[in-house]
């Protein structure tokens, strides 16, 4: 092998060196900038959702139901229940839906959905409306008197659901009673939301039998009023209304803020996870960094003994190094930054293809991206801090000599 | 004349693994302000050391080094780097440039260190003097040894320090190089009054107009 093969070969080693001695920063600020992000962009999704639903509003189902399409509503509340509610000091407004699984035929198709009541009269269509959030996409929402008409949610108005897509006026079958079609909601971006059924109350409670029962019990607090305060006195006077004890409920009050809070423990609890994932990988890359860092004031032993010659202290030499290192952290941080926001609109778009636009709203925060290339500078920094003592240490006489 | 170095029975030692080698075994030597000394011995005698004593890149066991009548005994590593980045400047048979900086570069290198306004137009009057105007932005290895000796003794005028200490600079070149690089520091000994120090073990460097001081064995001869 000639020497210049050899030169070669030390020259590609030591470039794979350098992306060798990235790799882990890269991993690591990556992970940590895509949850991050990601993690933000749910918050803002389920913020921006809460948002739009009202502060104002209170649930309240049989206890355990689940809140959204997924599971059939209990008929463990009704009309009774609701008028205790009504009579609820600071409750302003009150309304109610259900849902329930239905088959849903169209086109000669039959298939199981849900199919949800709601409320037509004029004094409590509107706190629906504001609790679904539903927008409408065309036809008319319901009016107080409409019985054998259905609104239906997005899918159907494209060809997801059944081989052609259902127009307004069109009949569809709601467990063997045909309604016609009136008007289509737009999307809200999960698929047991977007292939619900709505009828009018009065007519989905005919359907299934459920008398004058309630799924959800709806309530608007007075302006002024502090909800949990009014959460608090629901929860009391239905007590007292079913006759139960305190701590053996049937039924829960829950304020959109309680809601949130489930969402946020559990992202807090994957954010921790991952965050811990990604600080060995960071550990390991600043490691990497110090070994190169050894490695390179060994290399430049001679260069050290130059520059001393020539007048440079040892805080020149320490600066010198220890900003040689904060580079390669730099350039790690510049690279996982960049991809972990690359996989965070990845997951953005993943996420918009194939469950619906409104669930995650990733936002670029210009400070957390300064801030975690600061923090990979200062990691390279650190990780350089011993060789770069190490190098201004060195004898100016010696290091001249070193071949 | 005041002497711009003194060195006062100089004597340094080295442990080498368990065994104390002695190197210079007491020097005195004054060297004068505009002279140019040509310090000549064999390999082995102690040159590089005392050369190491004069650059003030190493302190003696025992004696004293006065530089400016200024005994540097008492100075810690970084004030010795000042005063040695602003009183001399190297030049070095292996010339030490950095290999992966240009010619321009390599000239800055010592103003990197010292706090003072931009030397860059400076740099390029000094390359220019040297006759490497035309090679500013070349590295190293674009560059015959003859001219990588000439970026060196630029770099080495740079911050235009008191005393040039050459330890063979015509070592690594051909005799025409050489001779050239000797005829630029005899012009900067006469025409700018840079007092020269200058190592070697080649006697055909001793010319007219430099003081001689043989060395041998760590000891000055006569």
């Amino acid at each position: 092998m000639s020497l210049f093969k050899v030169a070669i070969n030390n020259m590609v080693q030591r470039r794979l060196r350098s992306v060798l001695t990235l790799v882990g920063i890269i991993i690591g600020i990556a992970a940590i900038v895509s949850i991050i992000t990601i993690s933000q962009g749910l918050e803002n999704s389920i913020e921006s959702q809460l948002n739009s639903i009202g502060s104002d509003i209170l649930f309240i189902r049989a206890k355990g139901a689940a809140l959204s399409a997924g599971l059939s509503t209990e008929s463990v509340l009704n009309e009774n229940d609701l008028k205790e509610v009504e009579r609820t000091n600071g409750v302003k407004e009150v309304s109610a839906y259900s849902y329930n699984s239905g088959q849903v035929s169209f086109n000669g198709i039959s298939k199981y959905f849900y199919a949800a009541g709601m409320p037509t009269e004029n004094d409590r269509l509107p706190l629906v409306k504001r609790a679904t959030t539903y927008t409408l996409l065309k036809g008319r929402w319901f009016e107080q008197g409409d019985t054998n008409r259905a609104m239906l949610n997005y899918d159907y108005s494209t060809t997801k659901l059944f081989d052609k897509a259902v127009e307004i006026g069109d009949k569809i079958t709601v467990e063997g009673q045909k309604f016609t079609v009136i008007g289509f909601f737009d999307q809200i971006g999960n698929s047991a939301d977007d292939s619900l059924v709505w009828l009018p109350y009065e007519t989905y409670r005919e359907l299934y039998g459920l008398g004058d029962s309630h799924g959800i019990i709806l309530a608007s607090v007075t302006p002024g009023e502090n909800i949990n305060v009014v959460s608090e006195r629901i929860s009391k006077s239905l007590r007292k209304h079913r006759g139960l004890e305190e701590g053996k409920e049937d039924f829960e009050v829950e304020t959109p803020s309680e809601l949130a809070a489930g969402f946020d423990t559990i992202l807090s609890i994957v954010n921790t996870v991952v965050v811990g994932l990604a600080s060995i990988s960071l550990l390991v890359g600043s490691v990497g960094i110090m070994n190169t860092m050894f490695t390179t004031v060994l290399q430049r032993t001679r260069e050290i003994g130059i520059m001393k010659a020539l007048g440079a202290r040892r805080k020149n030499i320490l600066t010198l190094f220890m900003f040689e290192s904060g580079t390669y952290g730099l350039i790690g941080g510049i690279i996982g930054v960049m991809t972990g926001l690359a996989f965070a609109l990845f997951v953005e778009a993943f996420f918009a293809q194939f469950l619906g636009p409104r669930w995650l709203l990733i936002e670029i925060n210009p400070w957390f991206i300064l801030g975690a290339l600061l923090f990979s500078f200062l990691l390279g920094c650190i990780s350089g801090l011993v060789p770069a003592i190490q190098a201004a240490k060195m004898d100016p006489v010696d290091s001249l000599r070193y071949e | 004349m005041k002497h711009i170095i003194e060195l006062k029975n100089i004597k340094k030692n080295y442990l080498m693994g368990e065994v104390n080698v002695t190197v210079l075994r007491g020097i005195t030597l004054n060297i004068n302000k505009g002279e140019f000394v040509v310090i000549i011995g064999p390999s082995g005698s102690g040159k590089s050391t005392l050369m190491n004593m004069i650059g003030i890149l190493d302190k003696p066991s025992q004696g004293s080094v006065l530089l400016n009548g200024k005994n540097i005994a008492h100075l810690d590593e970084d004030k010795l780097a000042i005063l040695r980045g602003k009183t001399i400047g190297f030049v070095f048979q292996q010339f030490n440039l950095i290999k992966s900086m240009t010619a321009l570069e390599n000239v800055l290198l010592p103003t990197l260190f010292l706090e003072g306004p931009d030397r860059k137009e400076r740099a390029i009057k000094l390359l220019t003097k040297v006759g490497l105007g035309d090679r500013i932005h070349h590295r190293p290895t674009e560059l015959s040894g003859g001219q990588q000796q000439r970026v060196a003794i630029a770099r080495s005028l740079i911050n235009d320090p008191e005393i040039i200490l050459a330890d063979e600079p015509t070592g690594n070149l051909d005799s025409a190089s050489g001779k050239a690089i000797m005829q630029l520091l005899h012009e900067l000994n006469q025409k700018e009054d840079k007092t020269i120090v200058l190592i070697t073990h080649d006697v055909d460097l001793i010319t007219k107009n430099t003081k001689i001081v043989k060395i041998k064995d760590g000891k000055l001869a006569k």
